[in-house]
């Protein structure tokens, strides 16, 4: 009998850290910060650092580089925390988190120990990362167009072959622009991304580029990891977005930015990946929903319509019951995936789902608690617009779940019979 | 310098009012799982008062509870942001709401530990809002006491320390030899968070268990019956031509009733 859902001393007290930390630090400010109409000038250095200086930032990086050496599920503890008192501040956290999985995975040693060692010990307690991939022609993935033309026969459905195809298909299928340039012992990139998370503010970028102007097909896609303040990067438009308003989005333009080979992620494309950040992303809707279950909730004990306390409104307490089980399965679905990751069994369906999940409940969460409130919920003076707003973005960002979906989690499911 | 913590865990003050209710037939308050205890809001800036001193002038801190097992979350807190060790003394029999029986134990508990320069406590518990144990123990320890203290800093002697006492309409600051019992006000500091890493140190500490419990005494102050506050209320409508009017009425009320 090994099946136990209690978190251990150690998680339990790393997630009411995390809340306390959000609760105090950050719910207080999140909605005056919210308002503020130019995206330039929101991003709340002040709590970040203080968040990084508690270590907010190094969960996911070895003890041996200076950092925690903790597992997803305690990191998705600290951003569903985070994300309970905004979601903006709690998706810097998870692209940054996304990051640190990639290089664990993917990285040489030179590069852990180098990028790793500095996120760990940055004097500034100022360091992200982002992930400069969209691009107005390509987003995060794509569907395997030819793959699946490819193949027409009944034979065996092999899922990493299927996903790794999708991760990287031909360039010029990908529509990408930006391109690396072979010029001796260096990459020249050139081109431009948007949307990307903490653009601007961040201090490593892990960025995609084709190789070479003329290549077409996968073996010239590329992954490089450039500083954030290199010669020849410069940040453009700073999105102005409907919610996650906390975090900073900006465009980041290359212009012949020179890359060593050596700062090249060449082990990408044959390293696993499994832990892609979808745990980490379910974190910060996860955190989103529950606060609008608990927001709902409690005005539904104080609101008097009716002749009593909404609460005891069926048509209300239906609604509540409905958000508490979306609240609970999305979180537990979550704990699943990531302690499969942690335990290095990590199964992409699982991860995909937890991600699809978690954006698409928290959407309806939100929508249902804001019916909860009646006209007071689309009032700037509660907070559940901004929670709806901040929901939104779920089902849309880290790869469309539509584009999950066809891209990423049918692989699996059609290699498998059933799950469970 | 020897600095003592003396801390104890109550309900979490910001826990919704539903998750609390007083068991009236057993004399207990109780409360959800979703108001577990925590640190008491006081001894948070009593561990931070004795973790600035340590930083400051060098200092072995060690949190102190009277408390059973349920304390621990409590003391490891207490870990993360500064103490060095952590005992914990299990309470007293029938010790019930008898503070006299705590301080004894905490006393007790203290002449067991290498001697103490420097206890500290939070002026009072923010559960039961008694404040009584600070100034019982420094009787039962025969130590000089202060209270409520907010500010502390060790002299040059290195035997004695310059405190800051709040005074109704300001404050004293004394100087007083060590060995010294001292209970601190909110205003001395604003407690740290502990860092991720601190928190999981003190995860993986051991928490000395020591029997040092002293038993109730039958005589001592007993408790024999407990309910919630009636919270009704009643409203009255002042009246007035004007709203110049209401408001001298207004005034009048409050200042017949003592409110102003
Ligand atoms: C706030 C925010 C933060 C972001 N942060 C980053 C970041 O840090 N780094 C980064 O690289 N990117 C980032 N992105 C980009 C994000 O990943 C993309 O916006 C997302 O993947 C969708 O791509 P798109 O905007 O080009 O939409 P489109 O690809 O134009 O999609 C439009 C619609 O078509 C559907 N669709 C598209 N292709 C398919 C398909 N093959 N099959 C079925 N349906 C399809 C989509 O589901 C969607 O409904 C961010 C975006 C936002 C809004």
């Amino acid at each position: 009998m090994t099946i136990d859902f209690s978190l251990s001393p150690e998680q339990e007290a790393i997630r009411s850290l995390a809340h306390e930390f959000a609760d105090k630090e950050i719910k207080p400010r999140a909605a005056e910060l919210d308002r503020i109409s130019d995206p330039a000038a929101i991003f709340p250095w002040d709590i970040y650092e203080k968040g990084n200086r508690l270590g907010f930032n190094k969960t996911l990086i070895p003890t041996k580089y200076g950092g925690l050496g903790l597992g997803e599920v305690e990191t998705c503890l600290v951003v569903e925390e985070l994300s309970w008192a905004d979601g903006g501040i709690g998706s810097t956290y998870f692209v940054h988190a996304m990051q640190l999985l990639t290089l664990g995975e993917s990285g040489t040693e030179e590069q852990k120990a180098k990028w790793f060692t500095a996120c760990a010990n940055d004097p500034e307690e100022r360091f992200f990362m982002s992930l400069p991939w969209t691009e107005h022609g390509v987003a995060g993935n794509l569907s395997p167009r030819d793959f699946a033309a490819g193949r027409m026969d009944n034979g065996p459905i092999l899922p990493h072959e299927w996903a790794m195809h999708r991760t990287v298909p031909p360039a010029e299928q990908r529509e990408m622009t930006t391109v690396a340039i072979e010029d001796g012992d260096d990459w020249l990139i050139s081109g431009t991304k948007r949307f990307i998370t903490s653009a601007g503010r961040s201090k490593l970028l892990l960025t995609s580029a084709r190789k070479g102007a003329e290549s077409t097909d996968g073996a010239g896609f590329g992954l490089f990891l450039i500083p954030a303040d290199a010669p020849g990067v410069s940040y453009g438009h700073i999105e102005d977005k409907m919610g996650q308003r906390l975090m900073q989005n900006a465009e980041v333009i290359f212009d012949n930015c020179r890359v060593p080979k050596s700062d090249e992620f060449t082990n990408y494309r044959t390293a696993p990946r499994v832990r892609g950040g979808d745990v980490e992303v379910a974190a910060v809707f996860n955190g989103i929903a529950r606060r609008a279950y608990e927001e709902a909730l409690a005005y539904s004990r104080i609101r008097y319509k009716g002749g009593a306390r909404i609460v005891f409104h069926q048509a209300m307490q239906m609604a509540l019951c409905d958000m508490a089980i979306k609240v609970l399965t999305s979180r537990m679905l979550m704990l699943r995936a990531a302690w499969e990751n942690d335990q290095e069994r990590g199964f992409n369906a699982y991860n995909n789902m937890a991600k699809i999940y978690s954006s698409d409940v928290a959407v309806d969460v939100t929508s249902k608690a804001m019916q909860v409130f009646g006209g007071y919920g689309y009032m700037r003076d509660f907070p559940m617009e901004k929670l709806y707003r901040d929901a939104r973005l779920g089902p849309i960002y880290h790869a469309t779940n539509e584009m999950m979906m066809v891209g990423q989690l049918i692989p699996w499911l059609a290699a498998m019979d059933t799950i469970y | 310098m020897h600095i003592v913590v003396c801390v104890c865990q109550v309900p979490d003050p910001q826990a919704p009012a539903g998750s609390f209710y007083v068991d009236e037939a057993a004399m207990e308050p109780r409360w959800s799982p979703a108001a577990q205890p925590l640190l008491s809001t006081f001894d948070l800036h009593a561990v931070e008062a004795a973790a600035c001193l340590k930083e400051a002038h060098g200092a072995t801190v060690t949190a102190l509870t009277v408390a059973g097992p349920e304390a621990e979350p409590g003391l490891r807190r207490a870990l993360a942001a500064g103490c060095d060790q952590a005992v914990r003394v299990a309470p007293p029999a029938g010790a019930g709401h008898d503070r006299l029986a705590i301080a004894h134990s905490l006393a007790a508990a203290i002449r067991t530990l290498p001697p103490a320069d420097l206890v500290l406590c939070g002026r009072i518990a923010a559960g039961w809002d008694m404040g009584h144990v600070p100034a019982m123990l420094a009787e039962v320890l025969g130590f000089p006491y202060a209270s409520p203290v907010t500010a502390i800093e060790a002299r040059d002697d290195g035997a004695s320390v310059e405190l800051r006492r709040l005074t109704v309409d300001g404050y004293e600051v004394v100087h007083a030899d060590l060995p010294l019992v001292a209970a601190v006000s909110n205003e001395i500091n604003e407690p740290r968070y502990p860092t991720m890493r601190s928190v999981l140190d003190a995860q993986r500490a051991t928490i000395t268990v020591a029997d040092g419990a002293v038993a109730a005494d039958a005589t001592a102050a007993r408790l024999t019956a407990l309910r919630p506050r009636d919270l009704s209320a009643e409203c009255e409508l002042i009246d007035g031509e004007t709203a110049e009017d209401r408001g001298m009425a207004l005034a009048a009320v409050m200042h017949e009733r003592g409110f102003v």
